[in-house]
């Protein structure tokens, strides 16, 4: 019985089926993204900081523009997650 | 998010009135930096500010929107004025020549006075539009939070 379907499992092309559909972005990719983007722009900001702190040549006004991209950026992420976190607790609410 | 641009934009225009009002306190500074003479010290100098990536051809695909922080302000060069030196009577100066003359560099301070106050108001100016752009971006998430 075995041995009439394993010819089968040998036909090419069938096990690549999944892995070769192009894959599309999901929700996680885009959060892990933004997160990684908002974790950069802090970092900016830090090192933007400790260069003032440490009195080297570095414009008040770049340094205030990457704090404020820094807070803008992290804002996004923060929200997006308040929806989302409110639609689960929407779907755990709903009577069955 | 492309609020970077709108940050771009300001801060380059923040970075030239900074430079403008750098080389009018520069200028005002040394009004009286007495000039050797052998011709050599101050001279009052001026900001060149511009776009550099400005190109006739090309300037319908340019004034695309995501173009726009590419025409942000330069500063293209700080050049010498051209004005000739003031000369003051101060016989017995060490640098004086021999008609008892010293040279100091032709600051027009009442010129400086102003491109500095231009400077100071173009700067805010561009504060205010960083500003309003960050607040339409919190706007922007405030959107549906109301429910």
């Amino acid at each position: 019985m075995i041995d009439s379907i394993a010819a089968y499992g040998n036909m090419e092309g069938i096990g690549n089926v999944a892995t070769n559909a192009t894959r599309s972005t999901t929700f996680i990719d885009w959060m892990s993204t933004e997160l990684t983007k908002a974790n950069g722009a802090i970092n900016d900001a830090d090192v933007n900081l400790k260069k003032l702190a440490a009195n080297e040549p570095v414009a008040l006004h770049e340094v205030m523009l990457s704090i404020e991209e820094a807070r803008l950026q992290f804002q996004l992420v923060t929200q997006v997650r308040n929806r989302i976190l409110d639609a689960y607790q929407d779907l755990l609410k709903m009577q069955i | 998010m492309d609020w970077q641009t709108s940050f771009a934009i300001s801060g380059a225009g923040m970075k030239v009135e900074q430079t403008r009002f750098n080389v009018a306190a520069l200028n005002l500074a040394n009004a009286n930096a007495v000039i050797g003479r052998d011709g050599s010290g101050f001279r009052p100098l001026s900001v060149i500010a511009g776009t550099t990536n400005y190109s006739a051809p090309f300037k319908s695909y340019m004034q695309k929107e995501q173009m726009l922080a590419s025409y942000a302000p330069r500063i293209q060069g700080i050049v010498e004025q051209d004005v000739s030196p003031r000369q003051i009577s101060m016989p017995g100066h060490p640098e004086a020549d021999d008609k008892g003359f010293v040279q100091v560099p032709g600051v027009n301070s009442t010129l400086e006075m102003l491109n500095i106050i231009t400077a100071l108001r173009a700067y805010e100016g561009n504060v205010v539009a960083m500003n309003a752009a960050k607040s339409m971006a919190q706007k922007a998430l405030d959107i549906g939070s109301g429910s």
